[in-house]
């Protein structure tokens, strides 16, 4: 069995890696616009064995650590580990982790194959395009597959690169390279505290293994939990957007799309979500740590939805629809419904993508219009894509027999029985979202089109089409299909708090009233695009400042750049300026010495053998004076 | 520490005894010596031949390369040595054993000898030398 | 009788086959030479037969390896205590080395405008002939068997030097590598003498154990020290410890791109490992002797290890031909290594000295192979290893370049690089020590931040430096050579870190391991008869 997984892990990580180095060597000169076969058998293959791994693994049993090598070795300290080896922790939530990265990764890259090609000409980057994709997917199988912190954080950090990378694609377009930027340092902050959590597991318990420090390391950190969970827990906001640290995400969409439904849907933006329910057994022991988890993610939850009420652009949406859906995975995580939270991760991954595979093929069909003003009626030139898109909102509305529902429920229920208020948040974001997601369908595929003249919108080709059919049917299925034995697979037991475990609300009764008030806002939104289209012009003149907050995202982006940016910019400046005098003047005076002997010695080696013999007499009398000074 | 002094003290007074020893001989012959300061003094032979030329003329190579091959074989003269004195306890083996040696000399020693090294006289071969090398 | 003298004097075929890669590449020079003899000389040919015989070499080295790790050290010519040659795991991993080296060496000869070039065989001749003499100052402790050795080493070194024979600059170079290497030689052989004469025998190992009865007589410490630093010298010299260095600059700017490589990585590790393992044999000696007697040598050694990385990196400051500049980089390299020297005679540390030594030699080979070779294309391309030479080598060679600055920052000690690593473990290993250790650690760190400086000049002017030439063509196998060094140089210091170590740590225990069974039968054997009698011969 050990061998078996063994194989399997690294056949899961050596074939995106190869298939992205060969893809990147041999991309431009032989493979050109073949380049995605590569991509496509390499993730394939990991798919195949990312399911074989789940086939095999018996969740009853302990999972098992799986060590490769040894990686990184320095001499002995007490106390400290000093040999870290390359390991796999793998059980439940990893095969599940890695059949949902493997399997959406696989439909994306396919669907990608005609998507970037009509975007580009095939020498502009659709090789780079795909060895990056391929890269993440690597990384992400190592960041999931990790059986210690160190080979975490290397595919934490991993991820982060391939997604800088992917935003910043379309390199040449200022926007893009300044998303690109922005994500990667609003993730740095995030990053900081999770290396510093890190660096505190390590120095209390001096290992770094899950094992160890999940076993018998939880007693050496006792009194530390709080700060190692919160430290752990900034980097989920940062790595999963969240409040406060969400800003990167909604600008990380001027990326491919294919890239947003990919890393900042389905896969990288739920590492967040993935590191807190593994160190589940460090959060749980920390009561605050987990209030502020489920806290953020409520308040996240709302916040995000009512953005997403008042834009226009379709990936935006869907964006700040992303990081609502974050928002219900801490909160499940913070109520300890863990498995729950990993199941709405699981179901996520399938609707979200196939929503953003949906604006792909919108954008696709109208030659890059993504604005809703500018869309309408779409229904009869894209009738698949819209069949697809009407059974993603349905599962991202949370209507009953799609799978968003079921994942979204378990999370309610729980919620609402252990934190009320946030509860209730919840359920109120979950009319939101019902509204905005049907707003979108109702804006871009119903109605009077007002599609420009010159724009001949038509239905995506079978490349792109096959992989939204298999995500709808994910999207339709896979929460009925699991609800089940989804937490029973999961095993992620956690010890909750005795007080908080009766239930005060049944969870028939919160499935019905999260169905009626999903009916509800499909219907607000139904009655305000299709009914009376002038009654949501109305509520905009009418909400007045409302809106605006809400158009402007709550001035959040304004905030930083006033609190945060402009003054560290004035310190840039000033910091420059001791630089160029200060520093460089100390650098002058402190390179002087070495020039100074440099010259010096320089000038002893001229060429003459003589000194050369000179200096070397004297060397050698200086030692025999040091040997006879100091012998004993 | 004393013996070290000690010691340092003697090897001082070797050194000293050393640097007198020349020293003072020069001393002595500079004032035993009759002075008769002729032109003959001043050549590089003394011995009635007439010197022509500075003595800080460049020799010809050819000497240094008879000068190296000489020193090989000298050296492996001296290793046959020690060996020629123990030859018997050592019988065939030992008679192998140098032949390996001498094997290897001897390979290195054709060498020279098929490249011209050894020819006093290769203004020829040895001004020109490279390119007729392979058809030798 | 007649069974044992020819056990005596041929060795068996046992003891020949653990010597069998001196004997390959012994057979390789004999065999050029015949070739050469009967079909002229032809550059191809004389490489083929030199990568035949470091591929016999490798071979048999391998053989000798898998013998060792089953049976233990061999020490050949045993019925004499003072066996001439040992063979255990640390001179397998030498050799290894070693030819590893040269078959990099190899290559950029035949890759560089040498191709055409005559005199191959006496390249080729030479070049086996010094490795053959650095293997051997490996795999010995008798003082006759290093002085021959060392010697043996050296003088094809001269030869080398002065190889290209229309330079004016390696003529001058050679010369004054021939004076200095014969004054060093001198004063080894001098210290030799002493060491002879103060303990009755030429074998370190008993020198050791007999330290301190020989030792405690009155007066015979001094002479001592001086006997142990006029063999220092020797080393020293080659090894380019300051103030023994003044040859290197020269030479290495004077000789071939070629030469250069093989003088800065195999001589100086050749004369490191020598020197370490006498440090360590002396350290073997009786308990107390250590720290009485050879302590203040460690101190020196110390001392001097800090002023070579010091001079090394300052004297590169500024200096325009790329290849002097890594020549003293080599000196600072050496000087880092030569550290460790001052911790072997500590027994509880030397495991850890020694697992340093072994990384980063191996490390430093693929680092200078790598920047060396990418100097030797520059320099075959455009003529002059100058630094200009190298502007805007990153677009004009991108390949190239790139494994430039890979080795230049491995040079350095950046992360996530293999040189880093290697000077991580070696610090460490000082720092173990603790006391004026630590005063050692920091000078190196200091001196690395002074590297930093000369190493990213290249670079600056390899990306930053604007040039209008064209672009250079460049063989592709040069460019798979460089970039495998760089390749390694990134897997050492990344995703092969512990492999590394736990392979050092092993050479490194087999290495003492061998220690301790020397030491053991030379305490069980009584120097006899037939030793006396051919050592006063």
């Amino acid at each position: 069995m050990e061998t078996q997984f063994k194989i399997l892990g690294i056949l899961i990580l050596m074939a995106p890696l190869v298939s992205a180095i060969l893809s990147a060597m041999l991309g431009r000169p032989l493979l050109r616009s073949r380049t995605h076969w590569m991509v496509i058998i390499g993730v394939g293959l990991s798919f195949v064995c990312s399911l074989l791994m789940f086939g095999l693994l018996n969740p009853d049993v302990s999972s098992p650590v799986i060590t490769i090598y040894d990686w990184i070795a320095t001499g002995a300290t007490q106390n400290l580990q000093t040999q870290f080896s390359v390991n796999f922790h793998i059980d439940s939530l990893t095969t599940v982790m890695l059949v949902t990265v493997t399997l959406v990764s696989l439909l994306v890259i396919i669907y990608s194959r005609d998507y970037m090609r009509h975007e580009h000409q095939p020498d502009r980057g659709y090789e780079r395009f795909f060895a990056f994709l391929s890269l993440f997917v690597f990384s992400m199988c190592t960041l999931v597959l990790a059986g210690n912190f160190l080979l975490l954080y290397l595919g934490w950090e991993a991820v982060g690169l391939c997604s800088y990378l992917l935003i910043g694609f379309y390199y040449p377009k200022p926007e893009a390279a300044a998303a690109a930027k922005k994500a990667f340092l609003v993730n740095r902050v995030g990053d900081l505290g999770f290396g510093l959590g890190i660096l505190l597991i390590y120095l209390r318990c001096g290992h770094l293994d899950y094992d160890y420090v999940f076993g018998p390391g939880l007693i050496q950190l006792k009194g530390y939990e709080t700060a190692v969970a919160l430290l752990l827990f900034c980097g989920a906001v940062g790595k999963s957007a969240q409040l406060p640290l969400h800003v990167w995400l909604p600008d990380a969409m001027e990326g491919p799309t294919p890239v947003s439904a990919l890393i900042h849907a389905a896969t990288m933006v739920t590492a967040g979500v993935y590191m807190v329910a593994r160190c589940g057994a460090i959060f749980a022991r920390s009561e605050p740590a987990m209030m502020v988890v489920a806290t953020t993610g409520a308040v996240t939850a709302i916040f995000a939805a009512t953005i997403a009420l008042a834009q226009y652009d379709l990936k935006r949406i869907l964006a700040y629809s992303t990081i609502s859906q974050l928002g219900y995975m801490f909160l499940g995580l913070g109520v300890f419904a863990a498995d729950a939270a990993v199941f709405h991760l699981f179901t996520h991954a399938f609707f979200k993508a196939l929503l953003f595979l949906g604006a792909g093929s919108v954008m696709h069909a109208m030659g890059g219009i993504i604005d809703l003003r500018q869309l309408g009626g779409l229904r009869k030139f894209l009738p698949w894509t819209f069949v697809t898109f009407v059974i993603g909102s349905a599962a991202l509305a949370g209507l009953p027999p799609f799978a968003g529902f079921y994942s979204k429920d378990l999370i309610l229920v729980q919620a609402i029985n252990t934190a009320p208020v946030l509860g209730w948040m919840a359920v109120a974001t979950a009319v939101v979202t019902a509204f905005y997601t049907f707003r979108i369908l109702f804006l871009a595929f119903c109605g009077p089109t007002r599609v420009p003249m010159e724009v001949r919108p038509h239905e995506s080709g079978i490349w792109m089409l096959i992989p939204m059919f298999v995500l709808s049917l994910g999207a339709l299925g896979a929460g009925f299909l699991f609800q089940h034995r989804f937490s029973e697979y999961l095993h992620l037991v956690q010890e909750r708090f005795a007080s908080l475990h009766h239930e005060r609300f049944s969870h028939e009764f919160v499935a019905v009233m999260s169905t009626v008030l999903t009916a509800l806002g499909i219907g607000m939104a139904f009655i305000f695009y299709i009914q009376r289209p002038n009654w949501a012009d109305r509520t905009r003149v009418l909400a007045g400042p409302i809106y605006t907050l809400l158009q402007r995202k709550y001035y959040v982006d304004e905030l930083y750049d006033l609190l945060f940016v402009r003054p560290l910019r004035y310190l840039g400046r000033i910091c420059f300026g001791v630089d160029c005098y200060v520093v460089d003047g100390m650098i002058w005076l402190v390179t002087g010495i070495p020039r100074l002997i440099g010259w010096t010695l320089r000038t002893l080696q001229k060429g003459a053998l003589q000194g050369y013999g000179l200096t070397m007499a004297l060397g050698l009398g200086i030692l025999l004076l040091f040997v006879w000074f100091t012998q004993p | 520490m004393g013996t070290n002094v000690e010691f340092l003290f003697g090897l001082l007074l070797f050194a000293a005894a050393g640097v007198a020893m020349i020293l003072g001989g020069l001393l002595l012959g500079k004032l035993i010596r009759p002075k008769a300061p002729q032109s003959e003094k001043g050549a590089a032979y003394e011995c009635g031949e007439p010197a022509v030329g500075s003595g800080w003329v460049q020799y010809d190579l050819r000497f240094y390369v008879v000068a190296l091959v000489f020193v090989i074989f000298d050296v492996e003269i001296m290793l046959l040595w020690p060996w020629a004195v123990v030859f018997k306890q050592g019988g065939a083996a030992a008679l192998w054993d140098l032949l390996f040696f001498f094997g290897v000399i001897v390979v290195g020693f054709l060498f020279l000898w098929r490249f011209g090294y050894l020819d006093w006289v290769r203004s020829v071969s040895g001004q020109v030398p490279r390119n007729e090398d392979d058809q030798n | 009788m007649w069974c044992a003298s020819i056990g005596y004097w041929l060795p068996s075929g046992n003891d020949l086959m653990r010597v069998g890669p001196d004997l390959a590449l012994i057979a390789a020079i004999v065999l050029i030479l015949l070739t050469t003899m009967v079909t002229g000389r032809r550059a191809l040919a004389t490489a083929v037969i030199v990568m035949l015989g470091l591929t016999a070499g490798f071979l048999l080295n391998w053989n000798a390896g898998v013998w060792v790790s089953h049976h233990g050290p061999d020490t050949i010519l045993e019925p004499v205590p003072a066996s001439m040659i040992i063979v255990d795991g640390f001179t397998v991993y030498f050799r290894f080395l070693l030819l590893i080296f040269l078959a990099g060496v190899t290559s950029f000869w035949l890759l560089g405008a040498n191709r055409q070039e005559k005199d191959s065989p006496e390249f080729f001749t030479l070049l086996l002939g010094s490795a053959v003499g650095m293997s051997l100052m490996v795999s010995t402790l008798n003082l006759l068997m290093i002085v021959v050795a060392m010697e043996l080493a050296s003088l094809p070194s001269y030869a080398l030097a002065a190889f290209d024979r229309n330079s004016r600059k390696g003529a001058e170079a050679a010369v004054k590598y021939v004076i200095f290497g014969s004054i060093t030689a001198a004063t080894m052989v001098y210290g030799v003498s002493l060491l002879y004469g103060l303990f009755g025998t030429l074998n370190l190992a008993e020198i050791a154990q007999q330290m301190p009865f020989v030792l405690a007589e009155h007066g015979r410490t001094p002479l001592f020290y001086l006997a142990i630093l006029a063999f220092a010298v020797g080393v020293g010299f080659k090894i380019s410890a300051v103030p023994f260095h003044f040859w290197c600059p020269d030479v290495f700017e004077g000789a071939r791109v070629e030469v250069t490589m093989w003088l800065s990585v195999a001589s100086k590790a050749a004369g490191l490992c020598l020197l370490l393992r006498v440090m360590q044999t002396l350290a073997a000696g009786p308990t107390g002797a250590v720290g009485e007697y050879v302590g203040p040598i460690a101190g020196a050694i110390g001392l001097f290890a800090a002023l070579t990385c010091f001079v090394g990196n300052l004297s590169a400051y500024r200096q325009t031909s790329v290849k002097r500049l890594l020549a003293y980089s080599s000196i600072a390299h050496a000087g880092y290594m030569l550290m460790l020297g001052a911790i072997l005679l500590r027994p509880e540390l030397s495991e850890g000295a020694w697992t340093a030594i072994i990384a980063y030699l191996l490390i430093y080979m693929f680092m200078n192979l790598g920047a060396f070779g990418v100097t030797a294309l520059v320099e075959h391309y455009s003529g002059s290893d100058h630094i200009e030479q190298f502007n805007g080598l990153g677009r004009r060679a991108p390949w190239l370049a790139v494994a430039m600055a890979v080795c230049l920052f491995s040079l350095v000690g950046l992360p996530p690089l293999g040189g880093f690593l290697a000077k991580w473990w070696l610090l460490w290993a000082l720092a173990d020590g603790g006391g004026w250790l630590w005063a050692l650690v920091i000078w190196a760190c200091l001196n690395t931040a002074f590297s930093l400086f000369y190493y990213a000049r290249i670079i600056k002017h390899m990306f930053l430096t604007e040039d209008t030439r064209e672009k250079m063509r460049v063989p592709m196998s040069g460019v798979a050579i460089v970039q495998l060094c760089a390749v390694v140089l990134i897997l050492t210091g990344t995703i092969l870190a512990a492999p590394i170590r736990t392979a050092a740590t092993r050479y490194a225990q087999g290495l003492l391991q061998s220690r301790t069974a020397e030491t053991l039968t030379l305490t069980d054997h009584a120097p006899d008869e037939t030793h006396e009698s051919m050592l006063h011969h």
